[in-house]
């Protein structure tokens, strides 16, 4: 016993190598289990992959920050259920690659934002959000329904998600780009917005 | 709730119970080895260190927490699948804490859902209770006093939309609607839209004199009498707006007329029977139907 302690004390690489792996154990029994219950990464009913304007505007979402500052996990607490929607669950997030669960909540959480307000609500307030609630603090965002799309990456995106085995069919894949192309940034990001927590 | 296969609950059993065990076994035979043993490293030469036992305080911290640990997964998940003697999770937390509100407020929640529309209108409270859930719901795009904003309805101006009735209104909050007015444009030309926008300001500003605007008013009752009506008057059904009052959704300038006909408009109040209960629904229409 004192041999090891010996050796490992003398050697800092390997004292340092040692501590690694004993505060790796407690991450290791919390997280990896975990990837492997299937209850964990079964859908719920009604989940679908996002359509590729859809995903265009998860991309746009990302690359905006938004979820600097909008979670997208309702906690089972009365409070958060009465203010946003039912709890979120696992199943619903399978296709969120990643997921965008967020920790932070400077805005509402968006978890079930979908078919809250109409399209022409969600323009009016990405555009300049002052314009309809008028004590917001969001940033504008006026750049979105100016800008086209990206199209030429979302073949290739689909078709990466396909081999992760979200199901699209060929045809899906085929038409993304013409599907997409043309469309305004604002568009996808709506798109997107309005299909968040309806998979439930 | 964990749900593993038998290879990865033993992992976390084997990895949570065989560290506990060489915690404790290494606490303790510190703790009891004889004192003041002379390390066999010397550093710098001469300086030594001895094996005196950890202070008791330390000693006793671990072994409390050792202990708090396995009390604590005996009634709680946290032992591969195992569900713990109190079968806690979060959701039924969740459902105990929603019965105890419930529960609370069940005597008044009652009164409020046995209680008619005129008797909710003179009630201080529900009426309260009714802008706050407007506030939280509503306000976004109808604003807080519910008088609009544009491209949204004012809803305190008893020009109703799609019907002002409780039933008409609850049908609103519940089911949403949609409402479609295509595109004029292609169809009128710049110049009929002009006649039909001059047409409809005359009726709608009262300035309208018999003979006049004879055009704008052939057009209109060519293409747009189907849902607004011979008198301008609207037809809740499809929700077309009545053109002959001060109300206006998207404006009531002759530029704002002119576009609404040109480009159409699409005006969609969002469904709200998965956000709202019966109750908050039925508080916001008798809200709602204060004035009518």
């Amino acid at each position: 016993m004192l041999k090891l302690h010996r050796t490992i004390e003398s050697n800092s690489a390997l004292l340092m190598f040692g501590i690694l792996i004993v505060s790796m154990i407690g991450g290791f029994v919390q997280i990896v289990p975990n990837l492997f219950d299937e209850s964990l990464h079964k859908g719920t009913e009604n989940v679908k992959p996002y359509t590729a304007l859809q995903l265009t505007g998860r991309d746009i979402y990302i690359r905006e920050g938004c979820v600097g500052c909008h979670s997208q996990q309702i906690r089972p607490l009365v409070a958060e259920v009465m203010r946003y929607g039912q709890a979120s669950v696992a199943g619903e997030h399978i296709y969120d690659r990643p997921f965008l669960w967020g920790s932070k909540r400077t805005g509402p959480d968006l978890g079930r934002v979908g078919g809250k307000y109409s399209d022409k609500w969600h323009e009016l307030h990405l555009t300049n959000p002052r314009s309809v609630v008028p004590a917001s603090i969001m940033p504008a965002y006026p750049w979105l329904a100016k800008n086209k799309v990206d199209a030429k990456d979302i073949t290739a995106k689909l078709e990466l998600l396909k081999w992760y085995g979200h199901p699209y069919t060929d045809a899906e894949i085929e038409q993304a780009e013409q599907a997409i192309s043309g469309k305004t940034e604002l568009e996808a990001v709506i798109a997107y917005l309005q299909v968040l927590g309806t998979f439930r | 709730m964990a749900n593993l296969p038998f290879f990865w609950q033993s992992v976390v059993v084997i990895l949570t119970a065989g560290g506990l065990i060489y915690l404790l076994t290494l606490g303790i035979s510190i703790y009891f080895s004889k004192a003041s043993d002379v390390h066999d490293v010397s550093w710098d030469e001469t300086l030594e260190e001895g094996t005196n036992p950890a202070p008791a305080w330390w000693f006793w911290l671990g072994i409390s927490a050792a202990i708090f640990a396995i009390i604590y997964m005996i009634f709680y998940p946290s032992f591969g699948n195992y569900k713990g003697l109190l079968g806690s999770s979060n959701v039924k937390e969740y459902v105990k804490h929603k019965e105890n509100i419930d529960d609370e407020y069940y005597k008044e929640l009652d009164m409020l859902k046995r209680s008619d529309m005129v008797a909710l209108q003179f009630n201080a409270d529900a009426m309260k209770l009714a802008s706050n859930t407007f506030a939280q719901y509503c306000a976004s795009c109808h604003t807080d006093s519910a008088e609009g904003q544009m491209n949204f309805p004012n809803l305190m101006d008893n020009a109703w939309i799609w019907g002002g009735s409780v039933e008409q209104i609850t049908q609103t909050i519940t089911h949403g609607r949609k409402a479609i007015m295509p595109s004029w444009g292609p169809v009128l030309g710049e110049e009929g839209v002009n006649k039909v926008a001059n047409y409809v300001k005359s009726i709608a500003d009262n300035t309208y004199v018999k003979g006049q605007h004879v055009a704008g008013k052939a057009k209109f009752q060519q293409f747009c009498i189907a849902c607004h009506g011979a008198n301008l008057q609207g037809n809740p059904i499809v929700g077309a707006p009545n053109l002959g009052d001060s109300a206006w959704i998207y404006g009531g300038d002759l530029d704002s007329i002119k576009t609404t006909i040109t480009k159409g408009r699409n005006g969609v109040m969002p469904a709200h029977k998965n956000r709202l209960t019966p109750l908050q629904i039925k508080l916001l229409t008798a809200w709602l139907s204060r004035n009518n």
